[in-house]
């Protein structure tokens, strides 16, 4: 591991420490560092950025209420960053990750952040994460338990949500989803798993994805 | 497909996100380093008892204080984690002079 990558195994012990690991899904460009490491054969990961987010399954978890702030600064040398404005709380470690907490958009959404009552932190809430907290598998780094979405909801996440990205986001996204792509079809019986996933997705979903494979020239299935 | 320019657009988009995410990073580092003490804690051994003292220097005058055993360890550890995040913002340095080059701002 390099140093970036022993940094985010530190914050996945620091979080296992806590208890509140298993109340995340690890997303974004580290999850498919958990892929490489645990469940895609021949996978090499996209570029790992310094953010690393963590998807709150549940708003009202945990129930044990922790001052997350005081115990990440106090007892595992992290940095705090609460904005004046928001008030949402980052976390930077090492020098190299800025590590986010977020939790899925409820509703008609909130233009105001969602208070994680039990980590005492404001955290943002992010639109269409459905399919990925819907869809979560375990993968083992080192001696750590993480739960990421599965690959295939993964890709098909990025592929749903890329004409809203910024234009330079979309083409690192498509890069990903070719990626992981090929890395599942290269497993015998994952391709199956991606069709019964696709298709168990709303005819608006399935469409928006379609034209995005369509216009990449990307063969999903 | 990715192709040849797009590739490079991909990554200096990447690295401008990098830079201002190291900007935030430093900004917080900063903050929490001017938040915790300076100095370094000195003991003294008289006569089989160990005596702590926090030693600073203030207005360029040395400051010796004299602290109880639980001060000395709660502010050991914070001048540790001072050394710890001022060694962290180094490296922060070097990271931004790598990406600057890279995208020349």
């Amino acid at each position: 591991m390099n140093k970036q990558q022993e940094v985010f195994y530190e914050t996945l012990q620091a979080l296992n420490q806590i208890g509140i690991l298993k109340h995340f899904m690890l997303i974004g460009s580290w999850a498919e560092f958990a892929y490489e490491q645990d469940y895609l054969r021949n996978f090499e990961a996209n570029l790992q950025t310094r953010d690393l987010d963590f998807l709150l399954r549940n708003l009202a978890l945990p129930k044990e209420k922790i001052n997350l702030k005081q115990v990440l600064e106090d007892n595992y040398d992290f940095v705090a960053s609460t904005d004046p404005i928001t008030g949402i709380t980052k976390f930077f470690k090492g020098g190299t990750l800025e590590i986010e907490f977020l939790v899925r958009e409820l509703g008609a959404g909130s233009i105001e952040p969602y208070h994680a009552r039990g980590l005492g932190i404001k955290v943002e809430g992010l639109r269409n994460m459905e399919l990925l907290l819907d869809n979560p598998i375990s993968c083992r780094i080192k001696d750590i338990e993480v739960i990421v979405p599965s690959p295939h909801a993964y890709a098909l996440h990025k592929l749903l949500i890329n004409k809203r990205r910024k234009p330079e986001k979309r083409s690192k996204d498509i890069r990903s989803v070719v990626k992981v792509l090929e890395a599942i079809k290269q497993i015998p019986g994952e391709v199956s798993f991606l069709r019964v996933l696709f298709d168990s997705l709303p005819p608006k979903q399935k469409k928006a994805i379609e034209l995005v494979c369509d216009e990449q020239k990307i063969e999903l299935i | 497909m990715i192709i040849g320019g797009e590739k490079v657009s991909i990554i200096k988009s990447i690295l401008e996100e990098e830079y201002e995410r190291l900007e935030r990073m430093k900004k917080a580092y900063s903050v929490k380093i001017a938040s915790l003490p300076k100095g370094s804690i000195q003991e003294k051994k008289i006569r089989n008892h160990v005596y702590y003292y926090w030693v600073y220097r203030e207005g360029g005058q040395t400051i010796n204080k004299y602290l109880e055993d639980d001060e000395a360890l709660i502010l050991r550890r914070k001048i540790e984690q001072r050394k710890k995040f001022e060694k962290e913002i180094q490296s922060i340095d070097e990271d931004f002079k790598i990406i600057r080059r890279a995208i020349r701002v």
